[in-house]
């Protein structure tokens, strides 16, 4: 079991006119090869900021990297620059985004913007490129690849651009592979089969996934491990299997109790009390106690972070007294 | 997106405020532009000075833009007359602020034109749409496309130096875009869900048109005439420039520049004043207007 | 795409035929003939002598639609001030001049604008930028008849690098051709960052540097053809704006342009070359409305394809 991607205390802030949001605040996550490692969380909560700012796409005037590591191939992405990082990018860790809609540049063809990375970070001409372009859009399973490249996003549904992008991001074979909620906007049926397809290439091709949803039955279906990250801070990490039989954090609990398919006909939906804290005051001991019951309150860390510390074997939690269900 | 809307502040530890309408939301953004609010403050004060400036002048000084001091001449700025003089001896800076009068008056008028054949014209084809819509919108396209500058100059030379006319002529160049814009408006208004809603409950059209659309069509109609405005005053002027806006006796900053530019070899201040008051003013209200429309358009981004 | 641009092109065929329908009357609308010449008062048998070489003791109607005959052919028949000079030679003669300042003009605009609004617009909120968007502000305060005697001033009468006036020398066409370059480099640098920050906005952006595209590759080739669209739009309107401001220009500059004839035809009462000018000018602007429409279109691949 090789790890691919070792992330260690990551700290990235954004100085703002309003104050420092902390919005990654001492995050540690790994990932292994031909693994899928889920990232669970509200807006908000940091995930996206996490693996952003890995490859150094966050906006670096009010962004700012305050911290931490990142080994990967043995190099330190957080130490690394700009130009360096462009090599990194779409050749050896590629990103897929939310919205296929407005992920395709609307002025260019398909084929143009798939095999962009190809040309790029391979040095193919034109035609060989194309060729493998075609490929990689039979491989995501878009028929008529040959006519299909040619064409311009908007002749392509949601899903079908969907696969462009995979394909996109898989066509120089990467080692990891960054998907940033990639089914949130497409319909259930849809996000199935695009589940499906990410989850066959991965065995096929051997990547590392990190799989980044606020939708924990995403989660089950196609995580391996799973971190759930709370206001910019990791409360809970586990094997998928032990997360969802045995979950210890107070947030986690609250997330699973809010799946709606698994609540009663007739109640009324079960809704955290609360908000999510403001990132630019964070509270120095544990972000989660707003939101706890009164008598829980009482035991949360208020001076402190709360530590993470390993309850059984491979499982991590926040130790706050207030927020953890011991064994 | 009328009236009242309650804003909910997301981070915990700050109470849910009593809520601000979007115009005190736009009143208190464009207060935090302090360009803008210069920017309005100095064309205030233009528009007083050119209001109020000459008839101090005369009950002062007992000067107007016409007295004429033919011993002097023309002469640089002094003591007794803060721009110099013209070749006939008339204080410059009198001049200068009846001139503003003028311009000013010509562009106020001529944006209400605009103002008032483009809103009628724009509102009506959004809000019946279909088919009338459609042509008078192709109507509009073919307008457009017709050098209106040129049908300015064959009026005005042709029928006289009539300010009225002046008036008309300029408003006529500018309706166009007033009219795309507010139908554009309406027309999206008037079949939004809010509409709907205000229809189902009952309420009588013209309730609907007052209450809903028309606060949320001011919006960009009001951005659209602040930028009106200057563009209005530049046609003004290059008219007046070219010797088809305004006429003597009457001045306005567009003659004043182009007196300024005959002489500007040996008189240069009589071309520098006026121009570096016109000017300003343009800026002026250039860069009020973009605050307006910083402050209006909750979509604009920041940039 | 060819239902639009086959309607584009009717649609500008109409404005040619109103424009020219309007202009006739409204002309001859206006007091004063064609034929007074001020102190000297022209015998009568003269007068008319002149009307009926002209066509115009015919019914207005008459000489509505022979004039359209005329035009058909091509015939733009001859200026009723200058006696003998037929009206397209005028045009001929002095229109070069014109479109010299013109395109010189716009070239400097774009050569000015589009690589400051592109550079504004990448660095943007830095002092490059507050720098180029504050000169662009004053460059649209400052209108041509000031920007020009200014540069006159300065250029031609203190540096005398440049003559002021006239068009004999070659270097004539600078001082005009710059006055209204840098008014509109300043308007196209305004549009141009304005629509590159909207672009550079975007998700696909973001997607582009996500695959490792370096910084120039992305604003050339994937902001660039959505980001110069607002440039393109505006190319009309500039067209326009550089018709009318080279009136002005040929002005203040002393220049035997296309400008001053209009002018003087309407002053003069010459129908017929009031006629002529003026469609000449707005085939023109029709002309360059429709290729711009036309390019605009095309260059969105929803309109091209549908």
């Amino acid at each position: 079991m090789s790890t691919v991607l070792d992330v260690r205390d990551l700290k990235v802030a954004f100085h703002t006119r309003n104050g420092v949001v902390r919005a990654v605040d001492g995050v540690s996550l790994s990932v292994e090869k031909g693994k899928t490692t889920g990232i669970v969380g509200e807006s908000g909560s940091g995930k996206s900021v996490t693996c952003y700012s890995l490859l150094g796409l966050i906006p670096m005037p009010p962004g700012k990297i305050e911290g931490g590591t990142a080994a990967f191939g043995g190099q330190d992405l957080l130490k690394l620059s700009e130009s360096e990082l462009q090599k990194v990018r779409g050749r050896r860790i590629s990103m897929i985004f939310q919205d296929p809609m407005t992920s395709l540049n609307p002025y260019l063809r398909v084929g143009t913007q798939l095999i962009e990375p190809l040309r790029l970070h391979e040095g193919l001409s034109k035609s060989e490129a194309m060729k493998r372009g075609v490929e990689a859009l039979r491989e995501v399973g878009i028929p008529n690849p040959e006519q299909r490249i040619r064409q311009y996003p908007h002749e392509f549904s949601g899903g079908m651009r969907q696969r462009v992008m995979i394909a996109m991001a898989l066509i120089t074979r990467p080692e990891l592979l960054i998907a940033d909620e990639p089914t949130t906007a497409l319909d259930v049926t849809i996000q199935k089969q695009v589940l499906d397809l990410i989850r066959d290439l991965q065995k096929r091709l051997g990547i590392a996934v990190v799989f980044i949803t606020h939708d924990l039955a995403v989660v089950s279906e196609v995580c391996d491990f799973v971190n759930v990250m709370y206001a910019g801070r990791l409360v809970e990490a586990a094997p998928v299997r032990e997360l969802f039989a045995q979950p210890r954090h107070a947030y986690t609990r609250a997330l699973m109790r809010s799946i709606p398919a698994l609540q009663k006909k007739g109640q009324p939906l079960y809704t955290i009390p609360g908000l999510p804290p403001d990132l630019a005051h964070l509270p120095p001991g544990c972000a989660f106690r707003p939101r706890q019951t009164p008598e829980r309150q009482a035991l949360c860390l208020t001076d402190r972070q709360p530590p993470l510390i390993e309850i059984s074997e491979g499982h991590w939690v926040q130790d706050c007294p207030g927020c953890v269900i011991r064994p | 997106m009328s009236a009242a809307t309650a804003v909910i502040t997301a981070p915990s530890g700050v109470s849910l405020s009593k809520g601000r309408s979007l115009w005190q939301d736009a009143w208190a953004r464009f207060r935090k532009n302090r360009l803008a609010v210069g920017c309005t403050v100095l064309l205030a004060f233009i528009g007083l000075l050119c209001a109020f400036g000459p008839t101090v002048a005369f009950y002062k000084f007992g000067m107007t833009g016409e007295t004429q001091d033919l011993v002097l001449k023309a002469s640089p700025p002094s003591a007794q007359h803060w721009f110099g003089t013209d070749s006939l001896g008339r204080d410059l800076l009198v001049r200068t602020l009846e001139g503003g009068r003028v311009s000013l008056k010509v562009a106020l008028i001529a944006t209400l034109v605009a103002l008032l054949i483009g809103v009628s014209y724009g509102a009506t084809a959004g809000y019946v749409g279909g088919r009338a819509d459609s042509w008078m919108m192709r109507v509009v396209d073919i307008l457009y496309a017709m050098p209106f500058m040129l049908f300015v100059i064959l009026l005005t030379v042709a029928f006289g130096k009539n300010m009225t006319l002046l008036y008309l002529a300029i408003g006529a160049v500018e309706w166009l875009t007033m009219a795309r814009i507010v139908r554009a408006q309406v027309l999206t208004l008037a079949r939004q869900e809010f509409v709907e809603a205000a229809r189902s409950l009952g309420l009588p059209g013209r309730m609907i048109i007052f209450r809903h659309i028309v606060p949320n069509v001011l919006g960009p109609v009001i951005v659209y005439t602040t930028l009106t405005i200057p563009a209005v005053m530049l046609l003004e002027a290059a008219l007046s420039f070219l010797g088809l806006g305004v006429q003597p006796p009457d001045s306005s900053w567009g003659t004043l520049i182009d007196d300024g530019a005959n002489n500007m070899e040996t008189y240069w201040w009589m071309l520098a004043f006026p121009a570096g008051i016109f000017s300003l003013t343009l800026f002026c209200l250039n860069f009020a207007g973009d605050g307006l429309r910083d402050a209006l358009d909750v979509k604009s981004g920041k940039d | 795409m060819l239902r639009f641009t086959l309607s584009r092109l009717v649609q500008a065929i109409v404005v040619v035929f109103v424009v020219f329908t309007l202009t006739f009357f409204m002309i001859r609308l206006a007091p004063g003939s064609p034929f007074a010449t001020g102190e000297k008062q022209m015998p009568e048998e003269v007068m008319e002598m002149m009307k009926r070489s002209y066509g115009m003791n015919k019914p207005v109607y008459q000489q509505y639609f022979g004039a359209i005959g005329n035009y058909l052919q091509g015939d733009f028949m001859p200026s009723m001030k200058y006696e003998g000079r037929a009206n397209a030679k005028i045009i001929l003669d002095a229109f070069p001049v014109s479109l010299t300042i013109g395109i010189s003009a716009l070239l400097i605009a774009l050569g000015i604008g589009l690589p400051a609004g592109i550079i504004a617009a990448v660095k943007r909120n830095t002092f490059l930028d507050y720098s180029a968007m504050s000169l662009a502000l004053i460059g649209i305060c400052l209108p041509t008849f000031v920007m020009g005697p200014f540069l006159a001033l300065y250029f031609g009468i203190k540096l005398e690098w440049f003559n002021v006036a006239g068009w004999f020398s070659p270097t004539d066409w600078v001082l005009p051709s710059v006055t209204m370059g840098l008014i509109y480099a300043a308007y196209i640098a305004r549009l141009t960052r304005g629509g590159m920050l909207e672009i550079l906005n975007q998700d696909f952006i973001r997607t582009a540097r996500a695959k490792g595209v370096p910084g120039w590759k992305i604003v050339v080739f994937h902001a660039l053809k959505g980001g110069l669209l607002p440039v393109v739009a505006f190319l009309g309107p500039a067209l326009a704006g550089i018709t009318t401001g080279s009136f002005i220009i040929e002005k203040i500059f002393n220049l035997p342009g296309l400008g001053q004839h209009v002018i003087n035809a309407v002053f003069n009462r010459d129908y017929t070359l009031t006629l002529a000018t003026v469609v000449f000018y707005t085939s023109l602007l029709v002309a360059v409305n429709f290729l711009t429409d036309v390019l605009i279109a095309w260059l969105n691949p929803k309109v091209r394809l549908a």
